[in-house]
């Protein structure tokens, strides 16, 4: 069994769940003491992707990183291309999967109590202090929630990756776009043992998942 | 320590325009909820920015709009003790009185500070408990003791016992007045209780629908309100008029008991038209205040004796003021 689709996947997850996970708290941030019009707003634009079928991402993609369109074009000029190469797979799932940490994370920055922010000023604790030491620290748990919720869709995309970067083994499979291609040539026992591969890595997921949000309930309970 | 407060600040539905100045020891900020209160602290403390206005404590500015001056809260050395305590859920008792120590160099003394603290407030053996896992009047004593650890030059309070059961209160305010005795400062309490007020403070500010209605000492304004409104604000609910020389008794009936009352020996007011009002009954009785419409002559009752006959309270007054 060449292993080549799960270290692709990993790789390709692990990538985009770094840019997700900074991303998405720089945003989830900002947009949580934005008034409440311009709030609404951001927050159509940026939870678009989690509701549109990802083939329709893939398709917008396309439009914008093909070599034959001008940004895709002037990025080839400097040797840059995530069509059908193994990192344009960050893009694809890095726009499927941001919806999930931004929308975790920026509920719990707009759960958290601001009275405890100008409570560590009264207190004349620095600025700088209190976001990483009490406000971070609050909602940490929030925050690891939405990541490891996005790092599994990233493990799991299928349709904007498809698109975007094809199914050539060795260079752009990942485990998605195996079970698929394994499946249509008829090689259904190696299908089986991705299928099982990608299931134990979602439960393990959902178990941590379900772990931190019992904990947030524990530490809320006051 | 003298606080200097004339400050203007505008929201969409509401003007909060108070001045007012304090003494030495606790001063209560007194009156109906949605006056402003919570927002002039805010605004002393440097959380929130007046409009234009002025803050001075004891001779430092702290705030003047037309000076464009607005010290920072972490620089204003101001104690907050918040209404929910605002202890940092993330840390630890131990950690959270910590936070406290920030503008002490030293981590030996800090660490010292925070044991003395303990000892004092007894809340040694809480150190390595959450708040969340803390009772109401624990989790106070841990957010008392966090704001003295800074050492503050004023105390701000928020209705410091509104999240408190009600069988829990009487003994828990009394170690507070004993904690804020002993620190020897002064400060500001935000409250609509009068008992609160009565116990704790030395003094009050009125204020209502953004504005200062009256202040004066403790307890003599609440014996003797100047005003219909103080008295309404104090909880004095049976106010009515009284009309005609030399009434022998009043009889009338009272709100929150529904029964007649007698006041025997009524006559010793003089002058013709009257506005008396009854406090909420206390222990041992009434405290009675009547007005002279006319020439704003007032007289103070007390009545301790109390005899219940059937459906009818009778009150003796054994005490009188007559206040011009």
């Amino acid at each position: 069994m060449d292993l080549f689709p799960l270290y692709n996947s990993l790789r390709i997850a692990l990538f985009s769940s770094v840019l997700v996970f900074f991303s998405g708290i720089f945003v989830a941030w900002h947009i949580s003491r934005m008034p409440k019009i311009l709030k609404g707003i951001f927050d159509v634009i940026l939870t678009l992707p989690m509701v549109l079928p990802p083939t329709v991402i893939g398709y917008f993609l396309l439009l914008i990183f093909s070599t034959k369109r001008p940004f895709g074009a002037f990025l080839q000029d400097y040797g840059i291309k995530f069509v059908m190469t193994w990192y344009g797979g960050i893009i694809s799932v890095f726009v499927v999967s941001f919806p999930l940490m931004y929308r975790t994370s920026r509920g719990a920055f707009e759960s958290f109590d601001v009275t405890l922010r100008e409570a560590g000023r009264t207190l004349g604790l620095k600025k700088s202090f209190i976001f990483w030491h009490i406000e971070l620290a609050s909602v940490k748990d929030g925050i690891l929630a939405g990541i490891v919720l996005s790092f599994a869709r990233a493990l799991g995309e299928y349709g904007a990756t498809s698109m975007l970067v094809g199914y050539t083994p060795r260079h752009t499979a990942t485990i998605s776009t195996t079970v698929y291609q394994l499946w249509r040539i008829g090689n259904d026992e190696l299908a089986y043992k991705w299928v099982l591969v990608n299931v134990a890595i979602s439960v393990v997921v959902l178990f941590a998942v379900n772990l931190l949000e019992s904990r947030k309930k524990k530490e809320g309970r006051k | 320590m003298k606080l200097i407060v004339d400050i203007t600040k505008h929201l969409p539905a509401f003007t909060l325009s108070v001045s007012f100045s304090t003494k030495e020891g606790l001063t209560s900020l007194f009156g109906p909820s949605g006056s402003g209160k919570s927002l002039t602290l805010r605004a002393i403390a440097g959380i929130s920015d007046p409009d234009e206005g002025y803050i001075e404590l004891d001779g430092k500015v702290l705030f003047d709009s037309r000076k464009g001056i607005s010290i920072p809260p972490e620089r204003r050395n101001i104690g907050f003790l918040f209404q929910n305590y605002a202890l940092f859920p993330t840390m630890n008792v131990w950690k959270n009185l910590y936070q406290g120590t920030s503008r002490i160099k030293e981590k030996r003394e800090k660490i010292g500070r925070i044991e003395k603290m303990g000892n004092m407030l007894s809340i040694s053996h809480l150190m390595e408990k959450y708040p969340f896992e803390l009772s109401g009047g624990e989790s106070q004593r841990v957010a008392l003791g966090r704001m003295l650890l800074t050492d503050p030059d004023f105390l701000l309070f928020d209705e410091p016992f509104s999240a408190l059961d009600d069988t829990l209160k009487g003994k828990i305010e009394e170690e507070f007045n004993e904690t804020i005795k002993k620190s020897g400062k002064s400060g500001l309490m935000v409250t609509h209780s009068r008992k609160e007020a009565l116990h704790l403070t030395s003094s009050i500010i009125f204020i209502k629908d953004g504005r200062v209605i009256g202040k004066g000492e403790l307890p003599e304004v609440y014996k003797t309100p100047r005003t219909k409104e103080e008295a309404e604000l104090f909880g004095y609910e049976n106010i009515f008029r009284m009309d005609g020389y030399d009434v022998p008794m009043l009889r009338t009936t009272l709100k929150e008991t529904g029964r007649y009352v007698l006041v025997k020996s009524f006559s010793v007011i003089p002058g013709n038209s009257y506005r008396v009002a009854f406090s909420t009954p206390e222990e041992n009785g009434y405290h009675m205040v009547a007005y002279n419409s006319e020439t704003n002559a007032r007289v103070s009752f007390s009545s301790r004796k109390k005899r219940e006959e059937g459906e009818m309270l009778s009150l003796s007054i054994d005490e009188y003021t007559i206040l011009s």
